[in-house]
């Protein structure tokens, strides 16, 4: 059984939609990425591109656990996980990076 | 406030200021340690602030920890460290650590008892 | 089964509520306010009542001006209402004269009613919204600022030139409507 504790993430799944920062009611999701070109695709003005992902980051001090991320998610890309997150010397210090 | 001898050697006084429904983890995690009716000198005091600190009750926070001199400040869960689900409303304060200083921050809606347990024991077990 | 609606004017509030509790209905539900902005200068204040909890319902509603204008309290005929009237007053700043003066739920001279749709959630302003920036953007671009729920267009809040907005045009750009620049 899978417990919800924290929230981890698919790296492989997760096409950076920006759904889940949008979503989230306590705003506690930041995702970075930047668009590359499709490789192999045909170069040009249209050449087809592709996000990627290059930060993506939980703050566990206002995540409220709600799983409105998880459920969103069109690409599996967010999980329940039954890790605890774990406890900081600092409020900055429960930003967590997933990867 | 209620106090209870952690360890059950007197080393380790922890005192829950339970302002909303992480009390329920807290009183969990104190459930079955013996109850202190104050803090006996020379023990080391853990200040479990836990739940929502509303502007209102703001001050009371401020006044009970400074009450304990040398205490540390357990911040209890999101809405203690950083507003958690009331993080945009008008009349809550965004962290207890705008009050007072923190000494460990406790992540979850709410943290469970064992995360507690864990923590004290790794900072305070010896020392 | 659908609540049967009577709307009745603000003057005669009070005298249409004890009429409904003698006719009978004599079960209250709750006592509530909606911000009618955008649609009338006035809050909608709506009592539910019925003969019994199960019972089919009935809604009285009025309309009072957002300018802090009052209703009577019907707290004499419903006693129940009376909290439900403090927390009216408190989030939409409706008065109920006759009735209970103390805030319920906002403190002793708390500022603003914070259900009225113009105001404005002010931590929401201060932070940086992380859904502002694009799929594949690193950092936000500032050509078409994405606002969240919550936080009005920025061309009617904060600086702006001219007048301060008036608070439809506040309230509509919340609700996610496009909202026409005075120049």
């Amino acid at each position: 059984m899978t417990g919800h504790r924290s929230i981890r993430l698919v790296y492989e799944n997760c096409t950076s939609c920006m759904i889940c920062v949008r979503e989230c009611p306590a705003w506690c999701i930041a995702l970075s990425s930047h668009s590359e070109p499709i490789p192999g695709s045909p170069p040009g003005p249209r050449q087809r591109t592709h996000n990627i992902l290059d930060a993506f980051s939980i703050d566990w001090s206002l995540c409220l656990y709600c799983g409105i991320c998880v459920e969103e998610c069109p690409f599996d890309a967010l999980a329940w996980s039954d890790e605890l997150p774990a406890p900081a010397a600092s409020a900055s210090g429960l930003v967590e990076e997933l990867t | 406030m209620r106090y209870y001898d952690w360890f059950s050697d007197g080393s380790l006084v922890v005192g829950a200021i339970g302002l909303a429904c992480c009390v329920v983890e807290t009183e969990a995690a104190t459930a079955g340690r013996p109850e202190l009716t104050g803090v006996p000198d020379g023990a080391r005091v853990v200040l479990a602030v836990a739940g929502t600190v509303t502007d209102a009750v703001a001050p009371l926070v401020a006044a009970t920890v400074a009450a304990h001199p040398g205490a540390s400040v357990v911040s209890f869960g999101a809405c203690a460290s950083a507003g958690g689900p009331y993080w945009d409303s008008p009349v809550v304060t965004k962290g207890v650590d705008q009050l007072v200083p923190v000494d460990h921050y406790l992540p979850g809606c709410p943290p469970t008892p064992a995360a507690l347990a864990a923590l004290l024991e790794q900072e305070y077990r010896h020392g | 089964m659908a609540d049967e609606v009577r709307r009745v004017e603000a003057d005669g509030w009070h005298d249409a509520v004890a009429a409904a509790v003698a006719s009978g209905l004599a079960w209250f539900d709750w006592l509530g306010g909606v911000d009618e902005i955008g649609r009338a200068d006035a809050i909608r204040v709506t009592i539910r009542l019925a003969a019994s909890p199960d019972a089919d319902g009935v809604r009285l509603e009025t309309l009072v001006p957002r300018d802090g204008s009052a209703l009577a309290s019907v707290a004499d005929v419903v006693t129940g209402a009376a909290w439900h009237e403090r927390e009216v007053r408190d989030f939409f700043g409706v008065g109920f004269t006759g009735g209970d003066e103390r805030p319920l739920l906002l403190r002793e001279g708390a500022v603003g009613h914070p259900l009225r749709r113009d105001a404005v959630l002010a931590a929401r302003v201060v932070r940086p919204w992380p859904g502002a920036k694009e799929p594949g953007e690193t950092v936000a671009a500032g050509r078409r600022r994405m606002v969240p729920p919550g936080v009005p267009n920025p061309d009617v809040w904060g600086e702006r030139e001219g007048d301060p907005a008036s608070p439809e045009e506040v309230a509509a750009s919340v609700q996610g409507g496009r909202v026409r620049r005075r120049r």
